[in-house]
């Protein structure tokens, strides 16, 4: 009887003090800067997204889930970015391609309320260029340390970057 | 016809008014369970979630009525309204007030045990219908339960009859006009509550339902309406039981103020029981099928059958005896629960004793 | 700490027991090993078990023989908890005949371990007793470990349905599959279920033998935990525990994966305890590597175990509670556990798939001011703690639920592999923090709780004295963090380690987590084997089960903190 009254005395005592619950959606907790959820592409001062079509994050990406396409560049060299996706249905949220990100463009960002009925709605897209509409570049080159260590690890890019990427078939 | 419209306004009235604290009765679990674990408990449906129970029921009406292949549809179907039935029945001899009541039997107490009893076997009966092996062993848990429980609830109640020397519930009322049974029968006060909570299979005798054991135990297979039937006679029975306990130990409608002011005691004390009902709920775990059993058989009934036998003695001699008595009953028995927990292995054993041998310097 | 230096003394255990060749040479990391064949096997692990005082059956699985050889390796671990020897003996198996004698008569606890090698590498265990697969459903075709598997893409075809539509209800377990001489066979270490569903019920109360399914859909089976038990009545003859609903293939998957996304992989793994599984496989690979990890990632290692120990044993006690019906404990606990997995969000972004460490160190620092206040919190945990034992540990009906209840004796725990706070309960005195410390665990004195008789109330107290001790030391882990990198400079993204094994286990708070790493020198591990020790702690319930109530069962299982997703992978 003395171990019962004990939890009993227990649960009235937290009766008496005001209760935990936060009202989600009204009342929603302030979440920490390194929260992974969704991704943003940052962009530069000229209005241009931060990629620079390195695939680190693609090849990165255990779930392949993110999907870069890009076209060579007409005024010189390096790649230019045309769209870039990620596929939140089979994102895992490990934020390995923010991690990689050779240029901070990728990034994580607060909201959390994904959830569509749809699995079409899960494809994010982060950029998408209008066709024709391709600008001059603004960002320096990727760094070849970078670059050499994603091709150890997941086998070499296309020799020549002036074929269309290929970025099936990088793992095994 | 005067009587019949007499009659017909009658079961209409008292159908709202069970119906509608039944309601109430629901929320005040949910609100209440909230509370008890810092939570708030519904909040959206209305002011403070009010018609959250309004909201269960338009759910329960969407949900597919579904019956398994192998069910016996009769018994199946037959089930949920054997068990939400006899819970409003028993409120035709029930007084609400001295002047207000269905049908004032000279042996009301009686009838109402008679139609309690009834919900063993529907639940029984849905245990067996439902062909599911968990059903059926809720089903089996729950007559073996409440024909256990029943016998020293009766027995608890003995004594309350004995002093009133009725077994018309309103001649009991009035003979606790001037000092509550509460006060001069504690001990059988104590038994019929604990009797009660587990003829309401609430925590710690849900065993039939134990849904960390059986899954919904007899209500497995029940969905849709059928279920809420089920669901709505558990509340109903929840607040019959409160009702009679308030009658029986509280003094029923007495209270101080005018007469009229009676129902509003009876619903206050009726409140303040449930309350007890649903903080016993969730604050304690579950018992385990043989040893509720046993407690049924080899406690409660001892204790029932000493009780009646103390209040026959304090009858024939004089109050003090009376409520003496009934103190040496109820220090016994917290001795005698408290050993049964001990008993069960190595009382001395403390967490304590463990926590000191793990971190001596426990940071505070 | 060992060194490599150590396999020279240590090989000299094998002395004298015949069989064993090629002692110390298999490239297994740092741990003595040695090398026999499948003839010989049952009497080089007898010897060691009985002469040598090697009680302890940590690891038991299989890897692919390279390309040139074809066929699979067997890898036994056993350990000596006198001096804490860990020994790795390893049997080649070719292709033509992937046979090997089962030794469940030494160990009882390797039988589900066996099924498993059986299942996933296709290895007959001669005279196995219950030879049947345990993750995959039993008419896959195909072992799915073996390198040579090839997924047949598409989803469901006519077939898989028409056998999951098919009633594989009340049959009892399926046959066992091929298997040699039945006079040969070992017993079945535990009751069997088909065995006591055969034979009559009571004679005077002309009762029935049934079978029940606890689950999987159970509210009680922690997720997808399934028991097949004959019943009579309320009591239990015989239980078996099946499993498999929640295999993820986590170890197929880890085969192509860098060592980075396989440390996001295996969070999910252990899911109320991520960092646990992180940090077995981080420190094989960084075995592996030959990487040094700087003192303060030591320590947030440290700290984030002990975290995630408190939220681990708090998701228990939650469970614990409703398993007796009461279900308030949960929501006490659940609050704490909230609190500190808000921290976990704010030190590392994930609040259960962490992804933190990294071999060489951890992603990143503790975020300014963050320590100050986990340590205030910390501190506040002590009376938190006070405020659940107040709605358990002296409640009389829960001693009644618990007190005797699942007795196991320590002989048992030996002989199933159990370790963890089910071991501890029983009074086995283990605890991998102290006896074999890695990351800074040498820097901290870590006390013990242990148990009298072994009951499911030790294994509650246990893990209640447990919760206290990890706030302390995750206390102490930031009182004495020391400056400095929290990463080593300079490690790759992408490591390649040379080909080798590596063995490396943590105390997660389920028991002994192991991971067995091979590399064969590309970015991604040759095999990868997560000695899950719920698995073991679980399948050591057949034996306790049976001559109890159903409703013991759900207070002995909840004892066991059982956690699917690390139990089937």
């Amino acid at each position: 009887m003395i171990g019962i009254s004990k939890g009993m005395a227990e649960t009235f005592r937290r009766m008496l003090r005001p209760a935990v619950t936060l009202t989600y959606p009204d009342t929603k907790r302030e979440l920490p800067e390194r929260a992974r959820m969704s991704f943003a592409m940052a962009r530069d001062e000229n209005g241009q997204p931060q990629c620079k079509s390195c695939m680190l994050c693609e090849r990165s990406c255990p779930d392949d889930a993110i999907k870069i396409e890009s076209e060579k560049r007409a005024d010189g060299p390096g790649r230019e970015l045309t769209k870039f996706t990620i596929d939140l249905g089979k994102c895992m949220y490990c934020g390995l391609c923010v991690e990689q990100c050779s240029t901070d463009g990728l990034r994580h960002t607060g909201d959390f309320e994904n959830n569509s009925p749809d699995r079409a709605d899960m494809m994010l897209v982060l950029y998408e260029a209008e066709p024709g509409s391709v600008t001059p570049p603004t960002i320096d080159e990727s760094t070849p340390e970078q670059l050499a260590e994603v091709t150890d690890a997941f086998g070499a890019l296309p020799a020549e970057p002036a074929e269309p990427a290929e970025p099936q078939g990088g793992a095994s | 016809m005067m009587l019949v419209l007499k009659t017909l306004l009658g079961v209409v009235v008292i159908a709202v008014v069970v119906l509608v604290n039944t309601v109430v009765v629901m929320w005040c679990e949910r609100k209440w369970a909230g509370h008890l674990q810092s939570r708030l408990g519904p909040m959206r449906t209305g002011w403070h979630g009010m018609l959250q129970p309004f909201a269960d029921a338009l759910k329960m009406l969407g949900k597919e009525d579904f019956t398994p292949a192998g069910a016996d549809r009769l018994l199946f179907g037959v089930a949920p309204v054997l068990a939400y039935a006899p819970s409003i029945f028993i409120y035709c001899a029930t007084p609400w007030m001295a002047q207000f009541v269905g049908y004032s039997f000279d042996v009301g107490i009686f009838m109402i045990f008679a139609v309690a009893a009834l919900f063993p076997v529907s639940i029984l009966l849905a245990g067996w219908a439902a062909n599911n092996k968990y059903a059926l062993m809720g089903g089996f848990r729950a007559a073996a339960q409440q024909i256990s429980y029943e016998v020293p609830m009766i027995m608890a109640v003995l004594g309350v009859i004995m002093l009133a020397g009725s077994m018309k519930l309103s001649t009991i009322v009035d003979a606790q006009a001037h000092v509550w049974n509460a006060v001069t029968q504690p001990f059988a006060f104590l038994l019929f509550f604990i009797c009660m909570l587990a003829e309401l299979n609430r925590t710690p005798f849900d065993l039939p339902e134990a849904e960390s054991e059986l899954v919904a135990g007899y209500m497995t297979e029940f969905s849709s309406m059928r279920f809420a039937m089920f669901f709505l006679a558990e509340y109903t029975n929840l607040f019959t039981w409160s009702l009679f306990t308030s009658l029986l130990f509280l003094g029923g409608w007495g209270g101080p103020g005018p007469a009229f002011l009676g129902f509003v005691w009876l619903l206050l004390k009726t409140y303040a029981i449930v309350f007890m009902v649903v903080w016993v709920r969730w604050a304690l775990p579950r018992l385990r099928v043989d040893q509720l059993m046993e407690f049924g058989w080899k406690v409660l009934i001892p204790a029932a059958l000493l009780n009646m036998f103390f209040t026959a003695l304090g009858i024939v001699t004089n109050v003090f005896v009376l409520v003496g008595l009934q103190v040496v009953l109820l220090v016994g028995f917290v001795w005698l629960v408290s050993r049964i927990g001990k008993r069960a292995g190595h009382g001395a054993r403390e967490v304590a004793a463990a926590r000191a041998s793990a971190s001596p310097e426990v940071t505070p | 700490m060992t060194t490599r230096s150590a396999i020279a003394v240590d090989t000299r255990t094998f002395e004298g027991i015949s069989g064993v060749f090629e002692v110390g040479v298999l490239g297994m990391g740092d741990l003595p090993s040695a090398h026999t064949m499948p003839r010989h096997l049952i009497d080089v692990l007898t010897a060691l078990k009985q002469e040598r005082g090697f009680t302890h059956l940590s690891l038991l699985t299989a890897a692919e023989r390279p390309a040139e050889t074809p066929g699979v390796k067997m890898v036994y671990a056993v350990t000596r908890r006198t001096d804490h020897t860990t020994l790795m003996l390893s049997v080649d198996l070719p292709e033509e005949s992937l046979r090997v004698p089962t030794i469940v008569a030494l160990w009882p606890g390797a039988l589900p371990l066996e099924r498993e090698v059986y299942d996933l590498f296709g290895v007959v265990f001669e005279g196995s007793p219950n030879l049947r697969r345990i993750v995959l459903r039993d008419d896959f075709a195909g072992h799915p470990l073996r390198k040579g598997f090839v997924m047949t893409p598409g989803g469901v075809d006519a077939e898989d349905l028409a056998w999951a539509l098919a009633s594989h209800g009340d049959d009892g377990p399926a046959p066992q599959p091929e298997n040699s001489d039945p006079k040969r066979t070992v017993p079945l270490p535990y009751p069997s279920v088909a065995e006591q569903l055969a034979r009559p019920g009571d004679p005077i109360l002309h009762s029935q033998r049934q079978l029940l399914h606890m689950g999987p859909q159970h509210p009680s089976m922690h997720g997808v935990l399934h028991l097949w038990l004959a019943l009579e009545g309320e009591m239990v003859l015989a239980s078996e525990v099946t499993h498999g609903y929640l295999h993820r293939c986590i170890e197929k998957l880890a085969e192509t994966r860098s060592y980075r996304a396989c440390t996001a992989l295996v969070d999910r793994a252990d899911y109320v305890s991520g960092f646990h599984t992180e940090l077995a496989l981080l420190m094989g690979a960084e075995e592996l590597a030959q990487i040094e990890v700087p003192p303060k990632a030591q320590y947030l290692r440290v700290l984030m175990s002990e975290l995630v120990r408190l939220t681990s044993h708090t998701t228990w006690f939650a469970a614990c509670g409703i398993d007796v019906g009461a279900f308030t404990p949960m929501l006490f606990s659940f609050r704490d556990r909230e609190a500190i997995l808000d921290f976990f969000e704010e030190i590392t972004g994930g609040r259960m798939m962490f992804n933190y460490f990294r071999p060489g160190g951890v992603k990143d620092d503790l975020p300014a001011g963050c320590a100050d206040r986990l340590h205030a919190y910390l501190k506040t945990l002590s009376a938190s703690i006070d405020g659940y034992e107040a709605l358990l540990t002296t409640n009389e009906i829960f001693r009644n639920r618990t007190c005797g209840i699942g007795v196991i004796s320590p002989q048992t725990i030996l002989d199933f592999g159990v370790t963890g706070p089910m071991a501890r309960a029983s009074g086995v005195d283990i605890d991998l923090r102290r006896d074999e410390p890695y990351a800074a665990y040498a820097d901290f004195d870590v006390h013990v709780p242990l148990g009298e008789i072994g009951d499911s109330f030790d294994r509650y107290a246990v893990r209640i004295a447990e919760m206290r001790e990890s706030a302390r030391l995750a206390m102490l882990a930031l009182e004495g963090m020391p400056e400095g990198d929290f990463v080593t400079p300079g490690v790759p993204r992408a490591i390649k380690p040379p080909a080798g094994c590596a063995y490396r286990r943590v105390e997660s708070p389920r028991g002994e987590l192991g991971v067995y790493l091979e590399s064969d020198g590309t970015a991604q591990p040759w095999r990868m084997k997560i000695r899950s020790p719920a698995f073991s702690n679980l399948h050591v319930t057949n034996a306790v089960l049976p001559g109890r109530r159903i409703s013991d069962i759900i207070a002995i299982v909840s004892s066991v903190d059982v956690v699917m997703g690390e139990i089937d992978r």
